[in-house]
């Protein structure tokens, strides 16, 4: 008795046994019809299946997933599959195969209890305290030590490091700092205006670019150039061994990678910001000559008279902690680099973030503490 | 060009900008041979390797790959050429993004249209071919050197190519693992008769692997020697290949260089 099948696969019942027979291709693109054509084939059966591959064309490892699936189907409804004629390129194929092992159940790790799971995250927030006191602490002997001997400081890239942090942020900077200036006189006027106080817009522009704007937009630029910068750097020294190269031959990774960031940072953010202050003050200038009619001169003298030199430097002041935090934090991030491509690009999103937190944070404090003073 | 050769290179030139690595280089390879490119560090072996996989263009000549020319493709035509070939690069080069069987699964899920349960089947299938069965679920990281070199060669054989490239299959392994990694690209060529080329300069894993064997040389820029590994280290007269076979430091060669000239 002969029942044809569709596509290539023909089926014969015999007196023991039900005889699959297939002759077409049996690779990546039509195991999906031939493993259907297979069970419609056989239907229901259950018992002995012998399968005829010796005009089977091609085979690869569609075809090898066929075969296994098959048997695997059959076996489990307690029937048995056979392969009684093939040809040498499937019996090498076959022969690669651990068939055991392909259906063995992976091996599934024990779901962790609860209180495990807790304690393992409370762990690994003391082990980040900890590493983070211990930075902190290397950091600052770092920098007490760069103080006291300023012929050990690695200058050759700390000059090279302020070149990139500085000079090359120049020119974003001063867009930056140009823009604010100019929409918070923008802001300003138009409320002024309404009371015949167009004067005060010198006053406006010049107290919050110097004291907060200025400060705050530049570190913000810093942290996403330099601070992003500076952990990828050391992520990928991380992952390619090179810190490990460093503490093996002896030498402090503090004083090797860290000061020099941290020490171009601290002398280039105030540099940054004196800038961002001056070209901010312009572009509230632009406003208020350009949209207000105020004269240039009236401007200029009712912002001497607004801004003090305390001002501008209270400013300062808190970029040199900005600059700490920012150099700090991306430094951090990069060693806690652990394997591969995809870490380092997790710390350096880390070290953006964590550093405009601080940012901020840091910012809210010094305000705090100069109200007091 | 004869159809029992499935990878031919014609005259090609390899160069970098101005420095020329490679200079009219031809040879060819048949249907089902295990080659192998070996040389000296710095000696081009890794640049001819780029050239045929289709990651560098020749400066001149040609590079047939089953009859289409790499060096020509555009993007269409190279993918669909690229898709004849698994390469298993020096360290693996899993993505590290995903585990194990999601790398072997990938090039499944992009180029064919399997069902979901099948793609899985065949991802056990090819993780048992190279004995890795059961660490499906593991990430990149978790794998060590050697386990990182038969995933990779797992990934490169998910789309059954008929040609497999190895950049330094032994690179980095120890003795033990990089025989077995050597056995295993016998096995497979054996079975499957997949065409096999090797770029190694390890002489184990070449005595091991190779039928047919060119060496390139770095003064040369192009083929110093062709034929089978033993042969040329017991009967080749040129002494830098006699070197290179019997592992002989350069200053040896240089010594026999100087007989060989005044003989």
């Amino acid at each position: 008795m002969t029942a044809s099948g569709e596509s290539g696969v023909t089926v014969e019942r015999t007196a023991t046994a039900l005889r699959l027979r297939i002759t077409e291709r049996m690779d990546l693109v039509t195991a999906p019809a031939l493993l259907a054509a297979a069970r419609k084939a056989l239907g229901s059966h259950v018992g002995r299946v012998e399968l005829d591959l010796a005009a089977v064309p091609y085979f690869d490892s569609g075809g090898g997933a066929v075969v296994l699936q098959l048997r695997h189907e059959i076996h489990s409804r307690g029937g048995r599959l056979e392969i009684v004629a093939s040809n040498p390129a499937i019996d090498g194929f076959l022969a690669l195969i651990d068939e055991q092992a392909v259906f063995a159940p992976a091996p599934v790790e024990p779901p962790q209890h609860f209180v495990v799971k807790v304690g393992d995250a409370a762990l690994q927030v003391l082990r980040d305290a900890r590493e983070l006191v211990i930075f902190t602490g290397e950091l600052v002997l770092g920098l007490v030590d760069a103080f006291r001997h300023p012929r050990r400081i690695r200058w050759r890239e700390t000059w090279l490091y302020m070149e990139r942090t500085g000079v090359d942020g120049v020119p974003i900077v001063v867009l930056i700092s140009f823009l604010m200036g100019l929409i918070t006189a923008f802001q300003a006027a138009v409320q002024l205006t309404q009371f015949g106080a167009d004067i005060f817009v010198a006053n406006l522009v010049g107290l919050s670019i110097t004291r907060e704007l200025g400060p705050l937009m530049t570190a913000i630029i810093a942290a996403g150039r330099s601070g992003a910068a500076f952990a990828a750097e050391i992520g990928t020294m991380k992952v390619s061994e090179e810190v490990d190269a460093l503490t093996t031959m002896g030498f402090d990774r503090t004083r090797f990678l860290v000061t020099p960031k941290v020490l171009a940072l601290v002398f280039m953010l105030p540099c940054l910001t004196i800038i961002a202050d001056l070209v901010g003050i312009l572009g509230g200038l632009v406003v208020a000559v350009g949209g207000m009619d105020l004269p240039a001169q009236v401007y200029f003298r009712q912002l001497r008279t607004a801004v003090s030199a305390w001002d501008v430097l209270s400013g300062l002041i808190k970029t040199v902690a900005f600059a700490i935090l920012i150099a700090g934090v991306g430094c951090l991030r990069g060693f806690q680099a652990s394997t591969g491509a995809e870490s380092v690009g997790r710390i350096t999103t880390s070290a953006i973030v964590a550093a405009i937190f601080l940012i901020i944070l840091a910012d809210a404090v010094f305000t705090v503490i100069f109200h007091y003073w | 060009m004869p159809t029992d050769a499935v990878i031919a290179v014609e005259n090609l030139t390899a160069a970098y900008g101005e420095r020329t690595i490679l200079e009219n280089v031809s040879f060819r390879v048949r249907r089902g041979e295990r080659f192998v490119i070996v040389g000296g560090s710095g000696c081009g072996k890794t640049t001819l390797l780029r050239h045929l996989i289709g990651l560098q263009r020749p400066s001149a000549g040609h590079v047939w790959i089953d009859g289409e020319d790499i060096g020509q493709a555009e993007t269409e035509q190279l993918r669909r050429i690229q898709r004849k070939f698994g390469v298993l690069f020096q360290s693996g080069a899993l993505f590290g993004s995903l585990t194990l069987g999601e790398n072997i699964a990938l090039p499944l899920q992009e180029y064919t249209h399997l069902p979901p349960t099948l793609i899985r089947l065949i991802v056990r299938l090819k993780l048992s071919m190279v004995r890795l069965d059961g660490f499906e679920d593991f990430r990149i990281a978790e794998l060590s050197g050697g386990m990182k070199k038969r995933a990779g060669l797992a990934r490169a054989m998910a789309l059954d190519p008929g040609i497999l490239f190895f950049d330094e299959p032994s690179a980095g392994l120890d003795p033990i693992t990089s025989a077995e990694l050597d056995e295993l690209i016998l096995q497979i060529n054996r079975s499957l008769g997949t065409t096999i080329v090797v770029v190694s300069h390890e002489l184990p894993s070449i005595f091991t692997i190779a039928e047919r064997c060119i060496m390139l040389d770095r003064s040369a820029k192009g083929i110093i020697a062709e034929g089978a590994p033993q042969d040329l280290r017991d009967r080749s007269t040129d002494p830098r290949v006699r070197a290179f076979f019997n592992r002989q430091p350069q200053s040896a060669a240089r010594r026999a260089a100087v007989g060989h000239r005044n003989s």
